[in-house]
C-alpha cells in the first residue's frame, strides 16, 4: 500500500464526471492505496478523482477516529432515495485544505453500491455517514463543497482559500 | 427522543441573547426531552438550548452525580437568578460546547432561581454547591455568555484557537 498524492482544488480533475467502473479486479490496489492515503491525511472519506483516477469509486471510514475501523469501498454508488429532511453542517475536504464550508444536504440517504467482490449492497445511511457518502459521491460527479454554497459564500471561501 | 448535535464554540448562535419562551408548546417539550438525552449522552450536567442551535431561553440540568442516587433531571424555561449570595465558590468548569477545556471560575456560592416548569407553573428554588455553579453557567448561555468569558483574554484566545482547530478536524471528510 502506498499513500498517493491528493489533488487540490482547482485541479480540473476535481471538476469532471467520472466513468463507471467496469473492471473490478483492477481496483484492488487502488482501493488499498486510497485507504492508506485517507488514513495518512487524517480523513474519513476519499474519492478516486482526488488521487487523479477518474472512476466511480470512493472509500470511507467514519468511525476510525473514534478507535474502531469500519472501512467501506463503494463502487458505482447510487443514491436511490434521499430524505426530505435536510440539515446544514460544516464540511472540510482533503482537496480544499483549511476551508470549512456549510453545506445543506438530506440527513438520510439510501445508497446502492457494489463492493470490490462485485456484491451489491443497499443501505440507509444516517448521521455523519450520510453526509460523508454524499460528499464523496459529489466528487464522482465533479462537484466540490464550493459548488454547494451560495455564490456570495463561494466568493468569500475562495478568497479565504487563496490566502 | 433524539440526541441532537452540540454546537462547538466559536459559533454565532452561542453569542446571541436568547428570546424568552412566550408559551410552552409540545415542540418545546420535545426539545427539552431531546436536550436531556443529549446531555446525559454527552455526558454532561447541564445544557442550554443555544448549544443545540435553538436560541430560546431553555436549560436542562442534573448535577446528581453520586452512585446509586436516582437522576434528578430539571427543565427550566425562562430561568432567572433573582438572588445571589455575596459568598462565592470556585469550581473547575467545563462546557459541552468547549470540549476538554477546563478552568476555574468564581461565582456566587448560592442563588435563588425562578423559572417555568414543563407544566407552565412558576417555580422558585435555592441552589448551592455544584448546582448553583451549573445553573448560573447554563443561564449565562442564554445571554450569549460562556465560562471562558470569565478568563483572561490570553487564555480565552488560546482555547478559542484550539476549538477552531477541533472544528476543522471534525468537519473534515
Amino acid at each position: 500500500m502506498t499513500a498517493r498524492a491528493i489533488l487540490t482544488w482547482p485541479d480540473p480533475r476535481l471538476s469532471h464526471l467520472c466513468d463507471p467502473v467496469t473492471d473490478l479486479a483492477a481496483l484492488h490496489d487502488l482501493a488499498a492505496d486510497m485507504f492508506d492515503t485517507m488514513y495518512t491525511a487524517q480523513g474519513r472519506g476519499l474519492a478516486a478523482p482526488q488521487v487523479g483516477v477518474m472512476q466511480r469509486v470512493f472509500v470511507m471510514d467514519v468511525t476510525w477516529k473514534e478507535g474502531v475501523k469500519s472501512p467501506v469501498t463503494m463502487v458505482n454508488p447510487v443514491i436511490e432515495w434521499a430524505s426530505d429532511q435536510v440539515a446544514t453542517g460544516p464540511e472540510g475536504c482533503l482537496s480544499i485544505p483549511g476551508i470549512t464550508a456549510d453545506v445543506t444536504r438530506p440527513t438520510q440517504v439510501r445508497m446502492r453500491w457494489s463492493d470490490l467482490a462485485g456484491d451489491t449492497h443497499i443501505e440507509v445511511l444516517t448521521g455523519f455517514a450520510a453526509i460523508c457518502a454524499q460528499h464523496e459521491l459529489d466528487h464522482l460527479n465533479g462537484i466540490v463543497t464550493f459548488d454547494r454554497v451560495s455564490p456570495d459564500m463561494r466568493a468569500v471561501l475562495e478568497q479565504e482559500y487563496a490566502r | 427522543m433524539t440526541i441532537r448535535p452540540i454546537l462547538i464554540h466559536p459559533d454565532p448562535r452561542l453569542k446571541k441573547v436568547c428570546d424568552a419562551v412566550p408559551d410552552l408548546s409540545d415542540e418545546l417539550r420535545v426539545l427539552a426531552d431531546d436536550m436531556l438525552q443529549t446531555m446525559y449522552d454527552a455526558p454532561g450536567i447541564g445544557l442550554a438550548a443555544p448549544q443545540v442551535g435553538i436560541t430560546q431561553r431553555l436549560i436542562v440540568l442534573d448535577c446528581e452525580k453520586a452512585e446509586g442516587v436516582p437522576p434528578k433531571p430539571m427543565v427550566m424555561f425562562n430561568p432567572e437568578v433573582i438572588r445571589s449570595s455575596d459568598d462565592t465558590s470556585v469550581y473547575e468548569e467545563g462546557c459541552l460546547s468547549i470540549p476538554d477545556q477546563y478552568a476555574e471560575v468564581t461565582r456566587p456560592a448560592d442563588v435563588t432561581v425562578r423559572w417555568l416548569d414543563t407544566s407552565g407553573d412558576l417555580q422558585e428554588a435555592d441552589f448551592d454547591g455544584l448546582w448553583a455553579t451549573c445553573v448560573q453557567h447554563e443561564i449565562d448561555h442564554l445571554d450569549g455568555k460562556l465560562f471562558i468569558d470569565y478568563l483572561k483574554p490570553l487564555k480565552r484566545q488560546m482555547i478559542t484557537r484550539k476549538m477552531q482547530k477541533l472544528k476543522r478536524e471534525q468537519a473534515r471528510m
